[in-house]
Parts: structure tokens; sequence; C-alpha cells
């Protein structure tokens, strides 16, 4: 199974998905993201897309599922980066993800989570 | 005794004569004995019926009674030959007695008594009226279909069951450019290229096969020159006697000109098309990080699907937080567009920005509630002067809270 990509930057977690994720190798995925998030120094993590240039309904689950798993440890979560076709792609399929912020780049994504997590603390 | 064997020959002869005369009155062929002049002197019924009058109705009369001048003279040539032995076998033409054209094989054996004399004929009438009325009009059918195959300028073929060619028009020939002669027995392997005539080729062996027709296929016919035309086609299958397949008639209507045009017409259509929606979906670039999409016309599934591919590419590209989504030039709102259009917000916000309606007039916002449409937390404004005032603002003060900040 490929390794997974991560950095931390201070109290923030940045995961790239650089590659198609399928089934067995997707779920792993998930599950170090969640394991990895547990950490009471982490407030916020940011998933980056934007290397995918497709989506099936599986995949686009599994983010949803991971997005519910970090709010409900308390984490602030933001995609980064969803293509057009990517997001035609899920609204298609109905994974609108209202409850998950999203981005287009890194830059704006780390700003917009560092405010987030500065209005959870207030 | 001598005079008792004598009656007795006499008696086998008048039985003898009386089975000829049997025989002849039976027969089916006209028979008759026509004197030196001509004229009858005996006929049986056959004959007289031939002749078309009552039985015994041609003693007295003259053959050249029945016949037109002009064969009149040629018919008492052959008959009137004076050699022994010698049979004369023509045919002629009569008008008979009840007034009808009748086609006749005269066969006639001219009989001589004592010293070679010439005293008439015995003539054999056979009436070939059928058989010469079926000769004309194979005849007359023969050069009309001549005259169909050589003048129309529709391509019509036979062919074998080896789709090789049997017969085929003038235009068939011209069009491959030789005689009519040298298409017999080629194939159209021999003037196009594999490309058309292998299609060709398997389209008759399935007809021939199976005995379906083709009607109207419209067929690419590419040449050994690289020429191309263009034709639409019929082939049924050709039928022996005995309802066996034995190959195929096709008839071939060349169509290149109109379906040039035609394709041409395609193309400059989808060109149209393409240009047309590039038209009416302009993402203009109204503020720094802001962009507007005017939606003109109706919105159909295969338009909206692209509106939204064009606006999301333009927020990506640009790098836009806000995409206003301008709908006070569409034509009528559906639940079908509204939900399209709740879509394409939806589909806005994952990439990144944030989209906000507006155009939503008096009439649309009645449509939406009348159809009970939610639109699910979309931001929508009454015209796009507020979306435009609402954004400038929002800017205003994130850029007043940096200053301050």
């Amino acid at each position: 199974m490929a390794r997974l990509t991560r950095m931390h930057l201070g109290d923030i977690l940045v995961v790239p998905i650089q590659e198609e994720l399928h089934d067995t190798a997707a779920e792993e995925t998930g599950e170090k993201i969640i394991r990895e998030a547990d950490n009471s120094n982490i407030k916020g993590v940011a998933i980056d897309i934007s290397a995918l240039d497709i989506v099936d309904s599986f995949l686009g689950r599994l983010l949803q599922k991971i997005a519910w798993g970090l709010r409900a440890m308390g984490k602030q979560v933001i995609l980064v980066g969803i293509q057009p076709e990517v997001a035609v792609a899920l609204v298609e399929l109905g994974l609108y993800l209202e409850e998950i912020n999203t981005a287009f780049e890194l830059d704006s994504a780390l700003e917009k989570l560092r405010e987030m997590i500065d209005e959870d603390s207030r | 005794m001598a005079k008792k064997d004598d009656g007795k020959e006499i008696e086998r002869l008048r039985r003898e004569n009386e089975e000829y005369k049997k025989l002849i009155e039976e027969m089916s062929e006209g028979f008759a004995f026509l004197e030196e002049d001509l004229s009858f002197s005996f006929s049986n019924p056959a004959c007289d019926s031939i002749f078309g009058v009552t039985e015994g109705g041609l003693m007295g009369r003259n053959l050249v009674d029945f016949l037109s001048p002009e064969s009149t003279k040629d018919v008492r040539k052959k008959i009137k030959v004076k050699k022994k032995d010698k049979k004369n076998v023509f045919e002629t033409a009569i008008k008979t007695g009840d007034d009808k054209r009748r086609y006749l094989l005269i066969r006639s054996n001219p009989h001589f008594e004592e010293k070679n004399k010439f005293v008439g004929s015995f003539v054999f009438f056979y009436d070939i009226t059928k058989r010469v009325r079926m000769e004309e009009e194979l005849i007359f059918e023969k050069g009309l279909l001549s005259s169909l195959l050589n003048t129309i300028p529709d391509l019509i073929y036979f062919k074998d069951k080896e789709s090789r060619f049997i017969k085929v028009s003038k235009s068939k020939a011209d069009q491959v450019g030789r005689s009519i002669e040298e298409v017999v027995g080629s194939t159209d392997f021999d003037y196009f290229t594999e490309e058309h005539a292998r299609p060709a080729y398997e389209d008759e062996q399935e007809i021939i096969k199976k005995g379906n027709p083709i009607e109207g296929k419209i067929e690419k016919e590419t040449h050994p020159d690289g020429r191309v035309t263009w034709v639409s086609t019929t082939k049924i299958p050709r039928y022996d006697d005995k309802g066996n397949i034995i190959g195929i008639l096709g008839i071939s209507r060349d169509i290149t000109e109109k379906r040039l045009w035609e394709l041409q017409r395609e193309e400059k259509m989808a060109a149209q098309k393409e240009e047309l929606i590039e038209l009416s979906t302009p993402v203009i670039d109204v503020w720094e990080g802001v962009i507007t999409v005017p939606i003109l016309g109706s919105l159909d599934s295969e338009r909206a699907s692209r509106v939204s591919e064009h606006l999301l590419t333009q927020i990506v590209e640009k790098r836009a937080g806000v995409a206003i989504i301008d709908i006070s030039g569409i034509s009528a709102v559906d639940s079908a567009v509204a939900d399209r259009l709740i879509r394409t917000a939806k589909a806005v916000r994952l990439v990144g920005a944030e989209a906000i309606l507006t155009g939503v007039g008096v009439e649309i916002a009645q449509t939406i509630a009348d159809l009970g449409i939610d639109m699910g937390g979309l931001k929508t404004m009454s015209t796009l002067k507020d979306g435009l005032k609402y954004v400038i603002s929002r800017k205003k003060t994130s850029v007043e809270e940096e200053k301050n900040g």
C-alpha cells in the first residue's frame, strides 16, 4: 500500500491525495488520516485532492465519511482543489458535501482554516 | 374365287380410305389440298378453323383471298415448286374469314401425277400466332428494358451469386469509365477501393443468403484515384422460376452533391452551435475575484452542463471567490431548470467559490414558490445590481478589516 504523505504545519495537518484510490486502499487511507489527526495538537485538516481528475461514488462518500469523522473529533476540515469535472461529478452523485468547506488552493485553504480554528477557540 | 378376293381387296381399301379420312379430319393441324392456282379443293376441319370459316367453307376459295397483296407473290412462288420431293416450309400472316390476324407456319408438298405433271400441293397449316406474339412481346420488352438501361441516370445493375455484374445500365458503365460489355463479369473490387467494395459485397452476400432486401442505404464510394462519391442504394434478391435466389438487382442514385452539401451544413451547424454556446454564456470579470455569468434563453440539460463546465473552469482559472449567476434573461423556469441552477451553484461551492443567484424577479420567484422548490440555502437576490452591491460591500469590509487588523 502506498504511504500516506502528510505535513504538519503547526496545529494544521495537510494531506495531499496524489492518486486515485480504490476500495481497501481508500478505506485504509481514510483510517490513516483520522488516526494521524487524533492528536490534541491538531486543530484542523486540509485534504488536497487537486490531483484527482475523477471521483466515483465510493471515493466521494469516503471523503464525506472522513470529514464527518474529523468533525466528530472536533477538528476543522477543508477540501482543497476540487477540479471542475470532479465538482460536477460529485453534484451528479448527489454528494454536495455542504457541511465541508472548500478552497481553490492550499494557500487560501490554510488561511480559511486558520480563521475557522480561531473562531472555534474564541 | 377371284371375284371374292377382289371384293375383299375393295373392302380393305375402302376401310383404309375411311381411316385416312378420319385421321385427317381429326388432325389438330390444318391440312388442305391446293390446286395449281392455289384454290382449295380439300380442307380438314382444323384447317377451316384456322382460316376462320365454317366447316367446308374453304371449298372453292383461294388462299390468295386470305393473304395481303404484298405477301401473295412470295407465297405463290414458295408453294408452286414443281420439283419432285421438294418441300417448302415458310411463315406468313393471314387475315381470317372472321377478320383476325393470324400467323401460320406452312409446309407444302408438291403433288405430281404421271409424267411429273404438277397438279397441286398437299399443304399443312400450323397456327403459330401465340409464338409470334410472344416473340414480338419479348422483342418489345427487350426494347423497353434496353431503352431504360441506356437512358436512365440511376445506376442499375444485375449481379450473379458471386456479386459479378451480368448486366448494367449505361450510366453504371459510365460511372466506372468502361463500356457495358467490359463491365459484365467484373466486380466492385475492380472499380472501388476495399473500403467500399468490401461492405457492398458483404451486403449482397447477406441478401443472397437471407433474401432480405436493403432499401435506400447511403453508401460512400471510394475510387482508386481518391475520388469519393455518395449513392443511395436499393438492392433486392433475384429469383429463378423455382424461387431460388440467383443474384441481386441493385439501383443506386448518385447523391454526391446533396450529401456534400449536407455534410457541409452539418459541420457548419455544429460550429455554429459551439459558437452559440460560447456566446450565450460569457463569463465576465466584474471585480477582483468576482465573475458574472448572465444566462440567456432556455436552459436545457445539455446547455446547463455546458454552462456549468464553462463557469467552473473559469472560476478555477481566475481564482474567483464569488460567482454571480444572473438568470434575469432566462425565458422560463421550471423544476428541472431550478434543479440545474441549484446543482451548478453547489458545484461552484465545491471548487471553492461562493455562488450567488441574481435576477430572481417576481415571476420567477412565484414560479419557484408555486413549484415548491427549495433553493437549498442558495444565496439569491432579485437583481444583478443587488448582487454586485452585496459582493462589493463584503469586499470592502474585509479590506477594512485587513487595514484595521
